[in-house]
């Protein structure tokens, strides 16, 4: 984050989003509402990339401001969750987590800003949950009566692409404040070489899930 | 505390094995799914098979119950008419030898002749085999309740309520072949005089009810002996029903007359 050594392949995977922002957006009046909310969040996030990339330029530091980003993602990844799972406890259980994750990232963010570059507990916390909410899905699906056809479920490429991110960039993330006690060098450019392959690989899931087909309504 | 090295390493193999399980993950999710997806597919195609089959066989059954009727027809009416056109000429070929005109007997003929060609008319359009397609559900009840009524033995009515609509060609083949069979029932078997149609139409289901002063019978006796023909046709009835979606109730007592009655929601798509 503290990163601003030019580098194009990181650059690339950053702007890449540009990608499945172009096809939602041609796609828009086809798309599932819950499907067009994540075009507009997509938008969200090219907002957050460009005032992330001024104030790198500018202030030299911007991981207060990518953590805040990362929990309004974790709130708005677990809303997606919340309207595609089914289960009415896991539901309550959702509701419960969005506002008990935003008190916790308050507090780490209002606690340690700006000593600590990043907030291993959020990453570990959004990826748990993203992970564990990804596998009840699959699960759910597995056992839907009616199935459809994968490359007409915008949803899966959707909670695939989202499960690729939080589990690669809990690669570089969950494990930032246990490297940096042995101030590796090297880290930075790996992490942000690990978090420009998971952001490539999400968005190609999204802008595979914006190409999706309309799922047919009912089926009898 | 570990060496750099060490603590990179640990990085590096929870991260694969992460990656790993990730992966491992997602291709046994897309392996469960796909093969209960083909497994559903396959249901489908049986289904749709099953519903062709049904269609068909209903088709067939309609026809036969066309010709049947058809044959009865020309036995009972045509056949006669045209003996006693036959007859007519015999006397009208006597007078004629000894020169006398009988003029009744002329005008008697043409009458016969008019009856009978009124008839074949019938006739030809009964045996259209497309009747169903091309009149509709409403219009082929309509000459069948006709043909009932001509009998003389049954007082039949038919009551349409609601705006007419057609309900798709499948759907009013097997609508029309069950109203059918329901009716055989009822002549053969329920030693009813008269026999109460409504046909209704809601903006969300489609209700045939059919009304009977018959016998009637003990609906628990045939459901507990489902192989009796009762009992089959029944079964005959409610597999139709459910092939197109539809509901079928039986409300029946002994001595009590029977009512039968076809619930069709027509929100829902036609046979799969």
């Amino acid at each position: 984050m503290t990163d601003i050594v030019p580098n194009y392949f990181v650059f690339f995977a950053t702007y890449s989003i540009v990608f499945p922002i172009v096809f939602g957006v041609q796609n828009f009046k086809k798309l599932d509402i819950l499907v067009k909310s994540l075009v507009i969040f997509l938008m969200i996030e090219l907002g957050n990339e460009l005032f992330a990339f001024y104030l790198a330029h500018t202030t030299g530091y911007n991981g207060v401001e990518y953590a805040c980003y990362f929990i309004l993602e974790t709130c708005y990844f677990s809303l997606y969750f919340y309207f595609l799972l089914k289960i009415r406890w896991l539901r309550a259980l959702i509701l419960i987590f969005i506002p008990s994750f935003i008190i916790m990232g308050v507090m780490k963010l209002s606690l340690s800003a700006p000593k600590t570059i990043w907030y291993t507990s959020i990453t570990i916390t959004e990826t748990t949950v993203i992970v564990l909410l990804s596998i009840v899905y699959f699960y759910q699906l597995l056992k839907a009566q009616v199935l459809v056809h994968i490359t007409r479920d915008a949803d899966f490429w959707v909670v695939t692409g989202i499960l690729v991110y939080a589990v690669l960039s809990f690669f570089p993330f969950g494990f930032w404040e246990y490297l940096h006690k042995y101030h590796i060098a090297q880290i930075t450019h790996i992490d942000s070489d690990v978090i420009a392959v998971s952001n490539i690989i999400m968005y190609l899931f999204f802008t595979f899930a914006f190409l999706c087909p309309p799922k047919p309504r009912q089926l009898n | 505390m570990p060496t750099e090295a060490q603590a990179i390493e640990l990085v590096i193999l929870i991260g694969s094995s992460i990656c790993l399980g990730l992966i491992s993950l997602i291709v046994m999710f897309l392996f469960f799914y796909q093969k209960r997806y083909f497994q559903q597919e396959r249901a489908i195609l049986q289904i749709k098979e099953q519903a062709s089959k049904e269609i068909l066989k209903a088709q067939l059954e309609i026809r036969e119950n066309t010709l049947n009727g058809v044959a009865r027809e020309i036995h009972d009416n045509s056949g006669q008419i045209l003996s006693l056109i036959k007859l007519n000429i015999n006397q009208i070929l006597d007078g004629a030898r000894n020169n006398v005109a009988p003029r009744e007997l002329l005008m008697e003929t043409k009458t016969l002749v008019t009856d009978a060609i009124s008839d074949l008319r019938n006739l030809s359009r009964s045996l259209s085999s497309d009747t169903i397609e091309k009149l509709g559900f409403e219009t082929a009840l309509k000459n069948q309740f006709e043909k009932i009524k001509k009998s003389g033995h049954y007082k039949c009515s038919l009551l349409i309520e609601g705006h007419s609509q057609r309900l798709g060609l499948e759907k009013e083949i097997i609508l029309f072949r069950m109203t059918q069979e329901i009716i055989q029932n009822i002549l053969k078997h329920s030693h009813a005089v008269q026999i109460l149609t409504v046909v209704r139409y809601d903006p969300d289901q489609f209700t045939i009810t059919i009304v009977d002063d018959g016998i009637g019978f003990d609906i628990n006796e045939v459901n507990s002996h489902p192989s009796s023909e009762k009992g089959s046709g029944l079964d005959n009835l409610n597999s139709r029903a459910q092939l197109i979606g539809a509901n079928l109730q039986v409300i029946t007592r002994k001595g009590e007359g029977t009512q039968i009655t076809i619930r069709l929601p027509l929100s829902l798509q036609l046979i799969p």
